[in-house]
């Protein structure tokens, strides 16, 4: 009788060592998994609610995003005491939608749950003293503050960033929201918040310069400039017939000037005065497949790789040789091409940096709670768009726009600006005004991409936004 | 020389220590002060656990240190959770003010038990009776007026003020019975008479208890909707069947048979259907907010407690609907983490090995078969729950013994708890002369204690 006395004891260990094991795999193995569950989302905020999370800081040491001790359901308050001007790209961390922005992005590294299992930290886990990482991110807040001062209510962004390193420096949307209106603690008064946000006509949850596709108007006769450049089927002094208009091939359509205008002359000229007859035939005498090619080197067609969601710029790759006269509109930036302020702060970016495309970045660095250097971001290239050469001559032309063509509204005193100006046509709306460019023309420091939306002229009302935005940058 | 009483009560020194411990830490953390009633709560628990050892110290001198302590810590442990769900949501308000009722009644259950069972044998005497008794019992929740549902189950029971859960007693008038029934029929039942085709059966008089039973069982399972009785009951019988009659046919036999009744509950009843459809996919979107919910909120809880836990009253268990009483592993899952659970399922299975040492060191059939079929119903009951919350079995809800909020679980518990104890002295200063519990051991290792009776011959084994 001991035997099976002895056996069922030993059955029921079994079983014991089964429940053991079960528990291993439940709450070491299938805990990640089950933790980022959809239907454990309460649970998971709940408890990050508790914890300590870093801050976000600007590079000028301002405080973006903290957690400040709360009393009540949850521990800590998150906190944007910069309010709507960083929103969109803070983001914010929030019981209702969740996280947005790089509150989301860099969520690991604020929570700490990403530290490094040194001895130390395993302390400060028994201790239940965990406190997230501190970011620091390259955006300045007085540039910033100047952007948002500078587009003065009206609909539209602003970016600006260093064209050697990709650091974004500037990055306002007009018009904004408060993120601390939906980092509070009431479930309630957070739906209705967003409830509000969403169904806003102004849309101020939309982050302009990273998320809305424009028509880049004249701004993209850079891009065609440098293409029709770097494949040598044009040179800076070649003389262009000056026209009104040009008829287009394959219809009885004609393509005119702004306001109908007579433009032409020398290739640098033409780049001042805007022409639009110019860039239409330079598109026309590349051809679809050496224009494409040449745009895509600028990055469209694909999505710039920042740690912030963003869209991609686009111009299709469909068959032009059927639709020349869509070929031809392209060329000016019309018709076919979107683009995001930030693909286009990116172009001027390139002219800047003799042709090649700094990797965007917003964030500088990261540390551990003790202050010690967890990450530091690296300037990298994300592509090169021109020759180093055609990036000069481009420069030199931009530099023509800004003090002789129609960006003289960019010029800062004591400085070398370059640019162009953009008035991208909507249909029936008033057109978009634009502005990109970067200063000074000598180791620039400063790449931007100004858009006013409906705002009319870019000369006129774009070019003296980035003026302010640059001057700002460059202490001016 | 080995004092098993001074043995007791160092690791009662120990459980108290932990179960208080457990309390302040669960009281730390909402406020940064020192409880009041922490003073009242270590002088309760040290009267219960001092009276506890001392009738142990009095009545059964010889029995094993091991089990009092373990029952002790265990206990405290629960309180601790059940006190730090207290509150927590409006049905569990008042909770810990019942638990520490129920604990009292339970020790207070120990002490008579080892007052009044001065010889386990005399057990043996009210065979059919507490065989009566204990099938009654079970059966009442199906009684109109008197049954009540809760969560689903027909477990309950009312009898004017007192409500309680009569499945939990008739678990251990069931051992008691089948441990008597057994004894006196296992050699009966070992023998083979019959045969259906290839294979040998006993007298077929004699399987008609093993019918019985299964009936129960089913019976239990259908009518009142409790899975884990009816499973608990039926593994209970089987293996005090096996050890009975060391016959592994009865096991794969009856193994056959509640299949066979599982199998036709699960196409005829929706809940049975549920609990299977919820145990293959706990996180299925369109049940995880109603029919999964509590399993993946378990789940979710073991989830987050993660290696150590989110540490006593840090965590959120309230979020698992009867976490005080059938998930409270869970809670300690997340609280204590994989460290706290797992030296729960140790603590139990030190419990339940001490339950069968006891049983292999016992000179007679009946105690044997008692203390066997005791150790299984502590460890089915903890294996059926804690592999039901975990996920590693179907979920079917049923107390974790010690530690679940319940009175009828406490109580019915710390009566198991006494007569191990009983029995684990008997076994030294029973019929065999007095022997130290060190010799005893001794002996173990050196040599195979020879059963009371010989295996019985002729079994399919």
């Amino acid at each position: 009788m001991n035997r099976q006395i002895r056996k069922t004891g030993i059955f029921i260990s079994a079983l014991f060592v089964a429940l053991i094991l079960n528990l291993s795999w439940l709450q070491v193995i299938d805990a990640e998994d089950l933790w980022h569950n959809q239907a454990n989302e309460t649970r998971r905020i709940e408890k990050e609610y508790s914890d300590h999370r870093g801050a976000i800081l600007s590079s000028d040491g301002v405080v973006l995003a903290e957690s400040i001790p709360a009393s009540g359901t949850y521990d800590f308050l998150r906190s944007y005491p910069l309010q709507h001007l960083t929103a969109h790209i803070v983001g914010f961390y929030s019981l209702g939608p969740g996280d947005v922005g790089l509150e989301a992005t860099y969520n690991d590294e604020l929570r700490g749950s990403d530290q490094q299992l040194d001895m130390a930290s395993i302390m400060d886990r028994l201790r239940d003293e965990v406190k997230g990482n501190d970011i620091t991110l390259t955006l300045d807040t007085r540039v910033q503050k100047a952007a948002e001062t500078a587009l003065a209510g009206r609909k539209g962004s602003v970016v600006a960033l260093d064209p050697l390193t990709g650091n974004i420096l500037a990055a306002y949307s007009n018009p904004s929201f408060d993120p601390n209106t939906l980092s509070i603690h009431d479930p309630e008064q957070i739906a209705k918040n967003w409830e509000t946000f969403r169904t806003d006509a102004e849309n101020p949850m939309l982050a302009r310069m990273f998320n809305e596709r424009y028509p880049p108007g004249s701004t993209f006769k850079i891009v065609t400039a440098a293409a029709a450049l770097d494949a040598g089927i044009t040179t800076p002094t070649e003389m262009f017939p000056v026209l009104t208009s040009i008829n287009l091939p394959q219809t009885h359509q004609t393509l005119s000037n702004y306001r109908g205008t007579s433009c032409g002359g020398s290739l640098v000229t033409s780049f001042a005065r805007s022409c639009n007859t110019v860039f239409a035939s330079l598109a026309l005498r590349m051809g679809p497949e050496v224009f494409l090619n040449g745009v895509e080197k600028f990055g469209f067609n694909d999505r710039p790789p920042l740690s912030l969601v963003t869209a991609e710029s686009v111009v299709p790759r469909k068959d032009y040789e059927r639709v020349l006269p869509e070929l031809a509109k392209s060329g000016i930036g019309q018709q076919d091409v979107q683009a995001t302020p930030l693909q286009m702060a990116l172009v001027a970016a390139a002219v800047a940096n003799n042709g090649q495309i700094p990797q965007p970045q917003i964030l500088k660095s990261i540390r551990d709670p003790d202050g010690r250097l967890l990450k530091e971001t690296r300037p990298e290239i994300w592509r090169t768009a021109m020759s180093p050469s055609t990036a000069d001559t481009l420069r030199m032309m931009m530099h023509e726009v800004v003090t002789r063509g129609t960006g003289r509204r960019a010029q800062i005193s004591g400085v070398e600006v370059a640019g162009k100006t953009g008035t991208a046509e909507t249909g029936t709306a008033p057109s978009h005004a634009w502005f990109v460019g970067f200063a000074p023309l000598e180791n620039p420091a400063i790449a931007i991409a100004v858009i006013v939306e409906n705002g009319g002229s870019g000369g006129t009302i774009a070019a003296p936004v980035a003026q302010q935005v640059m001057a700002s940058a460059l202490g001016k | 020389m080995f004092r098993p009483r001074r043995a007791e009560a160092k690791l009662l020194f120990f459980a108290l220590l932990i179960s208080v411990g457990c309390h302040l830490l669960v009281q730390f953390a909402d406020s940064d002060t020192l409880p009041a009633d922490t003073g009242t709560l270590a002088m309760w628990m040290t009267g219960l656990y001092l009276s506890a050892h001392l009738t142990v110290r009095r009545l059964a001198p010889n029995a094993s240190p091991l089990l009092l302590p373990i029952a002790g810590v265990l206990t405290g442990i629960g309180y601790a959770m059940v006190s730090r769900l207290d509150g927590t949501n409006d049905r569990i308000e008042g909770v810990s003010v019942a638990q520490g009722m129920w604990i009292v009644l339970g020790i207070g259950a120990f002490i008579a038990t080892l007052f009044f069972l001065r010889d386990y044998r005399i057990l043996d005497r009210y065979r059919y009776i507490t065989g009566l008794a204990g099938i009654t019992l079970l059966l009442l929740p199906i009684v109109p007026f008197l049954g009540r549902t809760v969560n689903g189950a027909r477990l309950w029971t009312r009898i004017g003020p007192l409500q309680f859960q009569p499945g939990e007693g008739a678990k251990i008038l069931l051992v008691v019975f089948f441990a008597s029934f057994l004894m006196e029929r296992r050699e009966l039942l070992a023998v083979n008479t019959g045969k259906i085709g290839p294979i040998h059966i006993p007298d077929f008089k004699h399987l008609g208890p093993i019918l019985a039973v299964w009936g129960l069982s089913l019976g239990i399972m259908l009518f009142e909707k409790d899975l884990g009785s009816s499973l608990l009951i039926f593994s209970i019988f089987l293996s005090m069947l096996y050890i009975a009659t060391s016959r592994t046919a009865f096991v794969t036999g009856g193994l056959a048979l509640f299949s066979v009744g599982a199998l036709a509950a699960y196409q005829t009843f929706n809940h049975v259907q549920i609990r299977i459809k919820g145990w293959l996919d706990p996180l299925n979107p369109d049940t995880v907010e109603n029919e999964t919910y509590q399993l993946a909120q378990s789940l979710f809880a073991f989830a987050s407690g993660g290696i150590d836990g989110s540490g006593p009253g840090q965590g959120s268990p309230w979020r698992i609907p009867f976490a005080e009483t059938d998930f409270i592993f869970a809670s300690i899952g997340e609280e204590l983490g994989l460290l706290g659970s797992i030296a729960l399922i140790l603590l139990y299975l030190v419990l339940v090995t001490t339950g069968f040492r006891t049983a292999l060191r016992c000179s007679d059939t009946f105690g044997k078969l008692l203390a066997a079929g005791l150790s299984v119903a502590l460890a089915i009951q903890t294996f059926v729950i804690v592999g039901g919350v975990t996920r590693l079995i179907p979920l079917t809800g049923i107390t974790l013994p010690f530690v679940s909020y319940g009175g009828s679980s406490i109580v019915s518990n710390f009566v198991i708890l006494a007569i191990l104890v009983v029995v684990s002295d008997q076994q030294i200063s029973g019929p065999r002369g007095h022997t130290s519990f060190f010799r005893r051991k001794a002996l173990e290792i050196g040599e195979k204690i020879p059963d009371p009776l010989p295996d019985p011959v002729g079994g399919s084994t």
